[in-house]
């Protein structure tokens, strides 16, 4: 690639470390979402059998 | 045929769905990119005007066309969802936004790459083609900065399918820019049959590849945007027990 091969191989890398970036932020976003979901429905629970222990 | 489309419309159909799809579209795509980035850096000929430089084009055309077609997908999918209030259509459209912003950057950055040896500058800031490239970054921006801004999910969504319909103007102005006015920037090379066969084919491979990764990553995320949207309803508390276990 001669003279040029700085400049190619500098865009080669950006182009699929921008498209990693965005495949692992997507992945990452996803988890998040779903560790946080779960969370909720955790804390909910506990909350509900803290209330029936206080009923009963 | 419509009675699939109606079902895919549904969110947890959609949900169920999807990963099917994800998977296919995204090892396809990586064999599809390794094939057509190694002919296009170690088996086409160099062209002869700019020689080895014009290899850039392997990346740089498909996150160029990218940024444009994920930006016809939030217009398109932001507009059904302000007519006919489909709630997938406004998650497809919010999917969108960051992974268009993703590949504008890129083709703004690879474009500056390929600038600094052709033009002789990284960035020309009269050139129309790298100018409304840049406004559509700055739309992006503006979309997802526009749906954070916005607690309540039904006001964003409709505020922000405003902004990407108006900015689909910049659509056209971005493809024709180099024909209406003078340009820097080359004239359109894949359409027209200007270049040679064996340095076209693995562009088309390339184009091909990152689209279905693109695809693969829009339905991951459209999916990430369901979980969000729905996390009161049953199902959704269903499948995250079903994902991470029994609290």
């Amino acid at each position: 690639m001669g003279e040029y091969g700085g400049y190619i191989w500098s865009s080669v890398s950006i182009a699929f470390a921008v498209v990693l970036i965005a495949a692992v932020q997507s992945v990452l976003r996803h988890r998040a979402m779903m560790a946080d979901i779960g969370r909720r429905l955790s804390a909910l629970q506990q909350e509900n059998d803290s209330t029936k222990e206080r009923e009963s | 045929m419509w009675k699939f489309f109606h079902k895919l419309a549904s969110p947890p159909h959609f949900y169920r769905l999807a990963p099917r799809f994800v998977l296919g579209f995204g090892v396809v795509g990586c064999v599809l990119i390794g094939w057509g980035t190694y002919a296009g850096l170690f088996l086409a000929p160099p062209d002869y005007q700019q020689k080895d430089a014009f290899r850039i084009i392997y990346v740089h055309v498909p996150a160029a066309y990218l940024s444009m077609m994920a930006y016809s997908i939030m217009a398109i999918s932001a507009g059904i969802g302000l007519i006919w209030r489909m709630k997938l259509a406004h998650s497809v459209a919010a999917a969108a936004a960051p992974l268009g912003a993703w590949f504008t950057f890129s083709a703004l950055v690879t474009g500056a790459i390929w600038g600094r040896p052709m033009w002789g500058t990284w960035w020309e800031w009269g050139d129309p083609r790298v100018m409304s490239e840049l406004l559509m970054l700055f739309l992006y921006i503006g979309y997802i900065a526009l749906r954070v801004a916005i607690d309540e999910i039904g006001k964003a969504d409709k505020a922000s399918a405003v902004l990407a319909l108006v900015g689909a103007v910049n659509i056209p102005i971005i493809h024709y820019s180099v024909e209406w006015w003078t340009s820097v920037h080359q004239g359109q090379t894949v359409v027209g049959g200007k270049m040679a066969p064996e340095m076209l084919q693995p562009l088309l491979l390339n184009i091909l590849g990152f689209t279905l990764l693109f695809g693969a990553m829009l339905l991951y995320r459209v999916r990430t945007e369901v979980l969000h949207r729905e996390r009161r309803s049953r199902w959704v508390k269903a499948e995250v027990l079903q994902t991470v276990g029994a609290p």
